[in-house]
């Protein structure tokens, strides 16, 4: 009947209202006692007082307890699940031996409380050192408050199941989250994991709980780095991310982001969730991702530097041949001039073969400027942070050859821009040997080269390239960018004439500066709401 | 015998002025060599191409053949190889466009005196010619 009551704990402020009606009830009957019992779960022999008035002559305290056994009132009306009067056990010879008559109560008005499913939870009951016949108006205000307890109960239990289900739930989703989850306590050691964890990282949910984290899956190199983590877990209550690397129980590392959870701890002793999610395969598509930009960078820049050496040849081959006829006709039409008596006729006819050897030059020229006026830049989203970072990598042996120390500031909130990323690249990489040329005589200071992007007012990225080089003399600044002017023994004057075509085909602007201390600044702009290409 | 270029023409009469062939594609060099030449003492004769050279009856008259390396058909190198394989030994001096020190060294060949990058002047035209009819 009784044989399994609900493991309901009932919450103190529940209590503190209850206590407030049996103090109530034991004041407006003028009895010694009221009291509040509840059956003692799991398996119901014997109940226990959770609430008793604070009356004069209560004999019963809180949490004591009584067999189902000994034939007390509030066992009789749980076994019978009715409500019980007795006015004076001593007159009745049913309850001559109720255990409540050696504790001076010899009278007793009490009535059964349920839990909504009907199953037993106790009783409320007043009791009395007198004989008391419990008017019907006291037996229905008894009965009112074993209403309002009953009332009570039903709201504890739709909480608890409530309660139970969202357990359900969580559990559920600790179970099939596609991430490690690992719950530590203060000490950082692993109170809980989930199946993932062990699938993310070999070990068991026996073999991980009880481990510190650091200890179990946190690589020799990233010690210190764990440590962090897990002292700012305990210290505050945000949630943080991070990406790093875990091993695996087989020794192989795992790249992971992480989430780390603070719970607020409530004596649980639990600072919180750290959540691993394996993203190997991220990575490796990253991965994949860069070595194709190399690739096609590497592969664009080799088929730009054949084609530019392949075209000067060809421009060197169809430049000379008129060269020579000019040069070879002013050689003959000196001569001619100046023998002993001139050839005025030979001369002349010199003259106009040079003349025409002249045309031909310059129609090779202008062949030469339709030819480059041709290439259509191909536009996509470019992200420049990156884009300057494959340049710098693919430039590690140049640097490294001009004993130069390239540092970085890429701005973290930087915008795509719509550009032709190798032209963008071809524009960092002859920035880049710029830089690395200008200090290629420097012995005096350190060949600092500073690589920085930042977003800028009016919708534009800007690169810079900071050298610390021979500089420019400020007057010659626009010169730089002219065709075939060149600062360089070796230089063609080219690079930069064609960096700045390429950014102006962006709408943007390249341009130098002095630096105040040693070297130069070569910086460019783009807008990166730009349609460039989109006509 | 030893030829000075740079000698005056005019002291030598003009059936004794050696022959100097021209084989080339490019006219501006076939127009303006011949006078060039004939100011610094030579007879001269320009041919468009390799194959007109080899068609020429007085060929073995040829004291010095300046050859482009670089022309449809016949190029420079074969017509060198043609007249070796011929057993025809004219001096060369080799005349290209393409100025680079690796086409040098592959026309270093017996019987090749000079290699002429275009353009080039009235002086390094006398020394290479120096050098071939020594």
């Amino acid at each position: 009947m009784s044989s399994d009551a609900p493991e309901i704990e009932i919450p103190t402020d529940v209590l503190r209202k209850w206590q407030r009606i049996v103090d109530l009830l034991a004041n407006i009957m003028s009895v010694p006692s009221a009291v509040v019992t509840k059956m003692e779960p799991p398996h119901c022999i014997r109940y226990e007082v959770i609430v008793s008035s604070k009356s004069k002559g209560n004999p019963f305290p809180i949490d004591e307890f009584f067999a189902m056994d000994i034939g007390t009132f509030c066992e009789t009306v749980i076994k019978n699940r009715e409500p019980l009067l007795v006015a004076n056990a001593l007159e009745d010879n049913q309850w001559k031996l109720a255990p409540e008559i050696q504790l001076g109560m010899i009278s007793y008005l009490g009535f059964p409380v349920l839990w909504p499913d009907g199953r037993m939870f106790g009783t409320i009951c007043v009791l009395d050192d007198k004989t008391n016949q419990y008017s019907d108006l006291y037996q229905e205000v008894l009965s009112h408050c074993r209403d309002v307890l009953q009332a009570d109960l039903q709201t504890l239990t739709r909480l608890g199941n409530e309660l139970d289900e969202q357990v359900a739930r969580l559990r559920e989703l600790f179970a099939r989250v596609p991430e490690a989850v690992a719950m530590v306590d203060r000490d950082f050691r692993i109170t809980r994991v989930n199946p993932e964890f062990t699938k993310i990282f070999g070990y068991t949910a026996d073999e991980a709980i009880g481990r510190q984290i650091k200890d179990l899956i946190t690589p020799d190199d990233l010690q210190a780095e764990v440590e962090s983590f897990m002292h700012r877990m305990v210290e505050t209550e945000d949630v943080f991310t991070a990406e790093t690397v875990r091993s695996h129980k087989n020794g192989t590392r795992v790249p992971v982001s992480l989430i780390c959870v603070p719970v607020p701890s409530r004596g649980s002793g639990n600072a919180g969730y750290v959540i691993h999610r394996d993203i190997t395969e991220t990575k490796r598509h990253q991965e994949e991702q860069r070595r194709y930009h190399e690739i096609q960078l590497q592969l664009a820049l080799a088929n730009r530097n054949a084609a530019v050496g392949q075209l000067s040849a060809s421009i060197a081959h169809e430049l000379n041949q008129p060269l020579t006829g000019i040069m070879t006709n002013c050689a003959t039409c000196s001569r001619m001039l100046t023998s002993d008596p001139p050839n005025l006729e030979g001369a002349r006819e010199a003259v106009r073969r040079t003349l025409r050897d002249g045309e031909r030059a310059a129609k090779v020229v202008e062949r030469l400027r339709a030819l480059f006026n041709r290439e259509e830049p191909a536009f996509e989203l470019v992200d420049l942070n990156e884009a300057t970072r494959e340049v710098i990598g693919l430039s590690l042996d140049e640097i490294q050859n001009g004993r130069a120390i390239v540092r970085t500031e890429f701005a973290g909130d930087l915008p795509c821009v719509r550009a032709d990323r190798v032209q963008l690249q071809q524009v960092v990489l002859n920035l880049l040997r710029n830089a690395l040329d200008a200090m290629n005589t420097v012995e005096d200071r350190p060949r600092d080269l500073l690589i920085s992007t930042r977003r800028q007012d009016g919708d534009c990225v800007q690169l810079s390239v900071r050298d610390s080089g021979v500089g420019f003399d400020p007057r010659i600044a626009a010169r730089l960018f002219e065709s075939f002017f060149s600062t360089k023994d070796d230089g063609m004057g080219i690079g930069l004439s064609v960096s700045r075509s390429i950014i102006e085909s962006h709408q943007g602007h390249l341009w130098a500066v002095p630096n105040v201390g040693a070297g130069a600044t070569f910086l460019f702009s783009v807008p990166y709401r730009s349609h460039a290409g989109v006509q | 015998m030893a030829v000075r270029a740079g000698s005056s023409g005019k002291h030598r009469a003009a059936t004794t002025q050696p022959l100097v062939a021209i084989v080339d594609d490019d006219e501006s060099v076939r127009e303006s060599l011949p006078d060039l030449l004939r100011g610094l003492g030579f007879t001269a004769k320009a041919f468009a191409s390799a194959e007109e050279f080899l068609a020429f009856q007085d060929m073995i008259s040829t004291k010095c053949l300046l050859l482009d390396v670089c022309m449809p058909g016949m190029s420079g190198p074969e017509l060198q190889q043609e007249l070796v394989a011929r057993g025809i030994r004219i001096p060369i001096i080799f005349i290209t466009a393409q100025a680079d020190a690796a086409v040098r060294e592959r026309l270093s060949q017996p019987g090749v005196k000079a290699c002429l990058f275009k353009p080039f002047s009235e002086l390094q035209l006398r020394a290479a010619l120096d050098v071939a009819l020594r």
